[in-house]
């Protein structure tokens, strides 16, 4: 897939595919970015894949823009061939009630669909993380239903509560954090999707989720989200159960 | 040995401790934080003894008062300030010995934004991956409020290689009424002829909304900047995005990782030092690198 290499400012480079929001052209980013990774390059110092871009960050008294650009493309080429898997898979329940509904009327109203339509548009897809940004462990999935399309909110809200599953535009994501937000929250998922070390986490990042996983949503009941979210907090269930990877 | 008490008696306007910040979690969207003058900050760590990138209290605008249980290597960096303890006056740039129970008060900070405050020894205070840096529902604990309290390990002087004074040279020789240098940015294509001339031509005020994460720079022959949508990418501090009012944000220490305003133009790491001492209301203007950076 072609690429072009760019010097950003004097201690990063900026590859990039086509500016588009695509499953082929992100697979490409994390691929890349896993083998640069798994190279343990001296220097290197950052990367942060995008949907359609990777930013490198190096330190340009180890190693320079040229031949770290050599070697980025000559990876490129070489990890063509690997296979398309970028990450773990994920089931996460969400609770679509009224109460975890925030934007019930308004998408209603805007997309001609009902509750339940919404729901299962929503459900309906196998969505991948093209990038993790905005905030520490917010994942941005897609592609949406083009049936789900809609706008941000014109007013931002001030508080949503960690767990808000919410869609904007093509995409929809997961308030990992309490946080100001401008999507549109369509539900909430009982599962954190941050683990401290000090709450038991042997995991190697204190994240449920990285940037290349694939994410499906089914819906659940208050009194099951209720429950979930027992035996998250008592620690009887691990997270893992909600991990698919065969 | 005795372990030494830093008690905050007053906390400033915007005081916090910071260290070399985060480096690989950019990816999971943690900003890299840290000191916003590096090189102020790493000084006053090496004229105590401490390794560089340990942690330092970072004052913004106004000084803290803190008092010191036990006697304290000190030192502190940063912008012209007055410094007092118990009513002895000391220097800036330079290792200071106060006794036990004395109270230490920085004023009047001026000709800078920001000044730095090590305490030699090993601070006990919390980190949140790897870094002592505050981080917003992570580490908010280590923004300082009046009260707050930390144990600092191995506070005493002979154990460690201190260095009375420092020639500080290197900022000093620049000036923020310099023009800065600059790099072209990735979306420099998204500005107009006109708007790249003025980029460079315009005198940029700091707006006073600016804080850790970007400074805000505005000139009224700037704006409006006709927006084009770009997918969101990766970002770093040093970066200048244009946001459609045609306002710059020139990222900090606390920017996000990414974002989707087009980023035309990048400062030259090594002036990030200089524009953290800028306050607002302040003017900055910008040149083109003579340097070669096409790719």
């Amino acid at each position: 897939m072609n690429l072009t290499i760019k010097r950003y400012g004097d201690k990063a480079i900026l590859i990039e595919w086509k500016q588009e929001i695509d499953l082929k052209i992100n697979t490409t980013v994390h691929q890349l970015n896993k083998s640069l990774l798994t190279l343990d390059v001296d220097g290197l110092e950052n990367t942060i894949p995008a949907f359609a871009s990777l930013v490198v960050l190096f330190d340009p008294a180890k190693i320079n823009f040229r031949d770290l650009s050599d070697l980025i493309l000559k990876l490129s080429i070489e990890s063509q061939t690997h296979d398309l898997t970028t990450g773990n898979n994920w089931r996460i329940p969400v609770c679509y009630d009224s109460e975890f509904f925030w934007e019930e009327r308004s998408l209603c109203d805007a997309l001609e669909l009902s509750r339940r339509e919404i729901i299962n548009a929503h459900t309906a897809t196998n969505y991948r993380i093209f990038m993790m940004g905005f905030l520490p462990g917010f994942p941005y999935l897609g592609k949406l239903s083009e049936k789900l399309r809609t706008k941000r909110l014109s007013e931002p809200r001030k508080a949503i509560e960690a767990g808000s599953v919410a869609i904007a535009d093509l995409q929809t994501g997961i308030y990992p954090q309490n946080s100001p937000g401008g999507w549109n929250v369509i539900g909430r998922t009982p599962l954190p999707l941050i683990h401290l070390k000090a709450q038991g986490n042997d995991a190697l990042t204190p994240f449920l989720f990285s940037a290349g996983d694939s994410v499906s949503f089914y819906l659940i009941a208050m009194d099951q989200f209720k429950e979930i979210q027992q035996q998250m907090e008592s620690g009887i269930v691990g997270i893992d159960k909600y991990r698919i990877n065969d | 040995m005795i372990d030494l008490q830093v008690t905050c008696v007053k906390a400033g306007l915007f005081t916090s401790i910071q260290d070399g910040g985060r480096s690989g979690w950019q990816e999971f969207g943690i900003p890299s934080s840290g000191f916003l003058d590096r090189h102020s900050a790493r000084l006053a760590n090496l004229l105590v003894g401490n390794s560089v990138n340990g942690p330092v209290l970072e004052m913004t605008y106004t000084g803290v008062q803190v008092r010191f249980s036990a006697m304290a290597s000190i030192a502190i960096t940063g912008a012209q300030c007055k410094i007092n303890v118990d009513g002895r006056k000391l220097k800036s740039n330079r290792l200071n010995r106060v006794e036990a129970d004395s109270v230490l008060r920085i004023t009047e900070i001026q000709e800078g934004a920001r000044v730095y405050l090590a305490i030699a020894g090993t601070w006990q205070v919390e980190t949140a991956f790897e870094s002592a840096s505050p981080l917003r529902n992570f580490l908010p604990q280590n923004r300082i409020q009046k009260g707050d309290h930390w144990q600092i390990r191995h506070p005493n002087l002979s154990e460690r290689q201190q260095i009375s004074e420092l020639k500080i040279k290197d900022r000093q020789t620049r000036s923020l009424k310099e023009p800065l240098s600059l790099m072209p940015g990735p979306e420099i294509s998204y500005l107009s002829k006109e708007q790249r001339l003025h980029l460079v031509r315009c005198q940029f005020e700091i707006l006073p909304q600016s804080n850790r994460m970007a400074l805000l720079l505005s000139a009224a022959d700037f704006g409006p900047f006709v927006s084009s949508t770009m997918l969101s990418s990766g970002l770093f501090p040093g970066t200048i995005q244009c946001t459609p009012s045609g306002q710059l944000m020139l990222l900090l220490a606390d920017s996000q990782t990414s974002g989707g305003y087009p980023r035309v133009a990048v400062l030259h790491d090594d002036l990030l030092d200089l524009v953290a001492q800028a306050r607002a209301g302040e003017k900055l203007s910008f040149q083109w690198s003579a340097g070669k950076f096409s790719s």
